[in-house]
């Protein structure tokens, strides 16, 4: 439970950052997906949940003024995606991280696009603005997958499995 | 190897719950504004703190490695240029508004608006989104909807409160929408978001729309007062299989340069 506090905490702190620093950034730089990036690390480091994607994904649409349940909904469905398709991968975590970040970020946005047209039209997202939005993701994912690996040390070995796909034994 | 059998039961309640929250936002049936505003007041004290530090920064490293008086001209110089483009603007409509010998009437109404002056302290971390969250909320007299302007013009209007900051969602964003008129032809339009800029919708094919042209509120959507610039005519397409104008606006504000904007909260 404390794990899972602190991981969404984490995300609050990185999504939190990510906002005030893109106040003093030129306004048509892209966000990167730091939400997706912490689901996706969540998808590849069991303990962690479907529970821990929801709620970075409801964090993201509180920060972002997104209706809410956007973010949790389509988080949770990539979670669900990612460990399952991560499961018997043979690859070093890192790497994989990386290299499932842009595919995933922009599954993301074209998922929470297609929600938000269940709602009624509206003009569809620009597709350079999501593919460069997805580049920066990919960018900053090794350092994110490093800062929240070393955030979380303390609560290695720590925890209750709740749905974990990726364990082997 | 084995893999765990998932909690499927969980997943279902997750999903179903989302989903739930989802379609009760959508559908308008819940008004989530409340838990915006609790996150906001929240977010609001250390947002602020990590602003002032950001800015001291920024600050520290123009004022150092640059020229300090260049600098400061520079800032003077274009907060009188900001300055001058709204009054023209506004003496623009005025003109127009004296052609209709209704100037006297909207000038009353506009010097009823009480402005709030706010900084912008952080944007949406989402890609899919744009928003802006002021330093200014529901302690300073805020309210859910009220327009917010800049120098240039129209900037947004107020999406969630919280107790020291505000959510603006900005006329740029899909899905925002401004009732307009055309400065000079009077004619009415919608002003949709469309992601980087804006269009106008609605616009019969036989209507006269001149590239160049200024955008103003009309007033009509109860949420901005008339005859505030909005932005101004860049292109005008003519399909011949379509009932309506195609037109692209250009927002009058940059919302790249936007650090200061005002919050008109009423009279």
């Amino acid at each position: 439970m404390r794990r899972a506090l602190f991981f969404v905490f984490l995300c609050w702190v990185y999504l939190f950052i990510e906002g005030s620093a893109l106040a003093f950034l030129p306004w048509d730089l892209p966000p990167p997906a730091l939400a997706l990036l912490m689901v996706l690390y969540a998808a590849l480091n069991p303990p962690l949940g479907p529970f821990e994607a929801l709620s970075v994904g409801l964090v993201a649409d509180l920060l972002s003024g997104a209706p809410f349940g956007l973010g949790g909904l389509s988080k949770l469905l990539l979670f669900l995606a990612l460990r399952r398709f991560a499961y018997g991968v043979e690859m070093q975590k890192p790497f994989l991280f990386v290299l499932l970040a842009f595919p995933a970020s922009l599954a993301d946005i074209l998922l929470q696009e297609a929600v938000l047209l269940l709602g009624g039209p509206r003009p569809p997202i620009d597709p350079l603005w999501a593919i460069a939005s997805s580049g920066l993701t990919v960018a900053l994912a090794w350092p994110v997958f490093y800062l929240t690996r070393r955030a979380l040390r303390p609560f290695e070995g720590k925890g209750r499995e709740v749905f974990s796909g990726l364990v082997r034994e | 190897m084995r893999r765990r059998a998932p909690k499927r039961a969980l997943i279902a309640v997750l999903v179903l719950s989302s989903l739930f929250f989802l379609s009760l936002n959508l559908t308008g049936k819940w008004d989530a504004g409340w838990l915006y505003g609790a996150f906001l007041t929240i977010t609001g004290p250390p947002q602020k703190a990590l602003s002032w530090a950001e800015k001291k920064v920024e600050d520290l490293f123009y004022s150092y490695l640059y020229l300090v008086n260049l600098r400061e001209e520079n800032r003077r110089l274009k907060e009188a240029l900001k300055r001058l483009t709204y009054e023209r603007n506004l003496l623009l409509e005025q003109v127009e508004e004296l052609k209709r010998l209704r100037q006297l009437l909207k000038f009353k109404e506009r010097t009823k608006l009480r402005m709030v002056p706010a900084e912008v302290v952080a944007l949406s971390p989402e890609p899919h989104i744009r928003t802006l969250v002021i330093d200014k909320g529901s302690t300073d007299g805020l309210k859910e909807g009220m327009p917010v302007v800049a120098w240039e013009g129209v900037v947004g209007r107020i999406l969630h409160v919280g107790q020291r900051t505000s959510m603006v969602l900005p006329i740029v964003e899909r899905g925002s929408a401004v009732s307009v008129l055309l400065r000079s032809s009077r004619t009415r339009a919608i002003l949709e978001g469309e992601g980087k800029g804006c269009r106008l919708v609605y616009i019969p094919r036989d209507k006269e729309v001149r590239e160049g042209e200024g955008v103003i509120t009309s007033g009509l959507d109860g949420i901005y007062p008339k005859g505030l610039p909005v932005g101004r005519v860049v292109k005008v397409t003519r399909g011949s299989r379509r009932f309506f104008l195609e037109v692209e606006v250009a927002p009058a504000v940059d919302f790249g340069k936007l650090e200061e904007v005002m919050v008109l909260v009423g009279g």
